[in-house]
């Protein structure tokens, strides 16, 4: 069964400033003990996010909310797993695929068609299959002979067909995004809106940072509310959007 | 915390698993990824050469053109025959441009691969088999270097040449941990690429690329007992049809186990933080 549970999961966050970034201040501070410690600790520790405990079940379509720097950012890439949390316990039950960024693994001198594999390829898929679905994604973006152009002949526009058309194909049971998906012209949107309507009914879970209330509410139904890294509130999403809306003008 | 505080939450029954086990999952999936890391360090290569005429063979040319040059000088400086100098010469730096561009591009493995280590959850050794599999294509086109010398001074093709694989074979075993090490450390201090680079520089002139070992004379150890001279040999010597002298697989042997002894335990202790280091 699909799900997510996280249990006190915390993300300290070092922040390298130019010094402790250099191997020969941190050898000298080790070599001199304990005296330059004191004023050498320019290492500041963030923490983004703080004992977070949370349970997402099959269904749940979540809408991360907060203001900037609350940690929505940091918690995507924990559930994507590339951050793994300095302490607590993450259970990850299903298939994710991360929608962050519209352009990564993508290649500005190859042409349409390359990219659309290699994307595929960062995305989990085996060249052969991505080469089975050309046809669908080609499809999609309408880009027709631009494809066999380098990408970097594209405009934003193209480009986000292209990366939107290839993310779409693989069918996760978890999808994470970022607020990503607001480029492109009204009739593309409007495919785009089609087109992921169809892909988040497919999968099971879907959590989403947004701070657009029209996306928020077209969605997801359940709303987590973040604040400076600690879980403010998590429930139904028109409680947790009032919520937020009352801390803003409070 | 309104609605979250008062459900009872069942209690996670998984334990964390161990680091090394999880250090030893990303070494051999990544290793299964091949398509991935094959295809983008395809990629890399003709990224680099698109729109030029030779493509990847303008690395053949200036390869050859440096081999013709730099054996017709030395050969007269060495007093030696240009038909077992040339062979020589060639292979020697060759081998050694697969060496030192393996450890300086190991560097930035992590570093430049940061967009994608932050988005997508893949095995993080990818990255750097991308980084040995970009350069041993650059070494395939280089090779026809040799082959060219190889037909024009009539090298003799022999069995031992076969020796030729497990000598490669071990080179990669003793490059991924080190080229490991490298690229974990490199995406913490920023000052470590600039000190290999000046290091590889140094160890060219002193590692027996041009010159050979037995030109030292009474300090012939300074050659035998050198690393990178012990790991250009294992591929050398056979295509020069002579055997790999045994000190040269003992201190290789060495060299990689005592790299994985140090490359192991430190990727298994540091792995999860590289993501917050690039």
């Amino acid at each position: 069964m699909t799900a997510i549970h996280l249990r006190d999961v915390s993300v300290d966050f070092p922040v390298y400033q130019g010094g402790s970034r250099s191997l020969k201040k941190t050898l000298m501070r080790a070599g001199a003990g304990g005296r330059i410690l004191a004023d050498a600790s320019q290492r500041l520790v963030v923490h983004a996010l703080d004992s977070i405990t949370l349970d997402i079940e099959e269904g749940d379509r979540v809408a991360l909310i907060g203001p900037n720097g609350a940690g929505k950012t940091t918690l995507l890439r924990v559930l994507a797993g590339t951050y793994e949390p300095t302490a607590g316990l993450i259970e990850v039950d299903g298939h994710v695929a991360p929608l962050f960024d519209s352009a990564l693994g993508l290649n500005p001198d190859a042409t349409g068609y390359e990219n659309i594999i290699l994307r595929g390829v960062y995305m989990g898929m085996s060249p052969k299959s991505m080469s089975g679905r050309m046809e669908e994604i080609a499809a999609f973006t309408e880009l027709g002979d631009y494809l066999r152009m380098p990408i970097r002949s594209y405009s934003s526009g193209m480009l986000m067909r292209l990366a939107f058309g290839v993310a779409t194909c693989v069918h996760p049971e978890i999808l994470l995004m970022d607020e990503w998906l607001l480029a492109g012209d009204a009739y593309f949107l409007e495919k785009a809106r089609a087109r992921l309507a169809s892909f988040v009914t497919g999968s099971k879970i879907l959590v989403l940072a947004s701070h657009s209330d029209l996306i928020v509410r077209e969605w997801c139904n359940k709303g987590l509310f973040l604040e400076r890294g600690q879980v403010r509130m998590f429930g139904p999403i028109d409680d947790v959007l009032a919520a937020y809306a009352e801390s803003v003008h409070a | 915390m309104i609605a979250s505080e008062s459900i009872e939450r069942p209690t996670l029954q998984r334990r964390k698993t161990a680091n090394s086990v999880l250090a030893l999952r990303d070494l051999s999936g990544g290793l299964l990824r091949w398509w991935l890391w094959g295809l983008v360090a395809w990629c890399d290569i003709k990224q680099r050469y698109r729109g030029s005429v030779l493509g990847p063979f303008w690395l053949t040319l200036s390869t050859a053109v440096m081999i013709g040059s730099l054996g017709a000088l030395y050969s007269r400086l060495f007093h030696m025959d240009l038909a077992t100098y040339l062979p020589y010469l060639s292979l020697g730096i060759l081998i050694w441009g697969l060496i030192s561009a393996l450890l300086t591009e190991s560097c930035t493995a992590f570093i430049s691969a940061e967009h994608v280590i932050k988005q997508i959850r893949m095995p993080l050794s990818v990255h750097l088999y991308r980084v040995i599999a970009r350069n041993v294509i650059v070494f395939g086109h280089n090779l026809v270097v040799f082959v060219v010398v190889m037909l024009w001074f009539r090298v003799q093709v022999g069995w031992a040449d076969l020796m030729v694989l497990p000598g490669v074979a071990l080179l990669m075993a003793g490059m991924v941990p080190t080229g490991l090490i490298l690229a974990a450390m490199c995406a913490r201090f920023r000052d470590i690429p600039p000190v290999v680079a000046n290091l590889l520089q140094v160890i060219f002139f002193m590692t027996p690329i041009m010159w050979r070992a037995e030109l030292l004379g009474p300090n012939i150890d300074l050659a035998i007992y050198n690393p990178f001279n012990c790991f250009i040999d294992l591929v050398r010597a056979p295509l020069l049809g002579e055997w790999v002298p045994a000190t040269s697989w003992g201190v290789a042997l060495g060299m990689t186990a005592a790299a994985w002894a140090v490359a192991f335990p430190f990727f298994a202790r540091f792995r999860a933080r590289i993501a917050y280091w690039v």
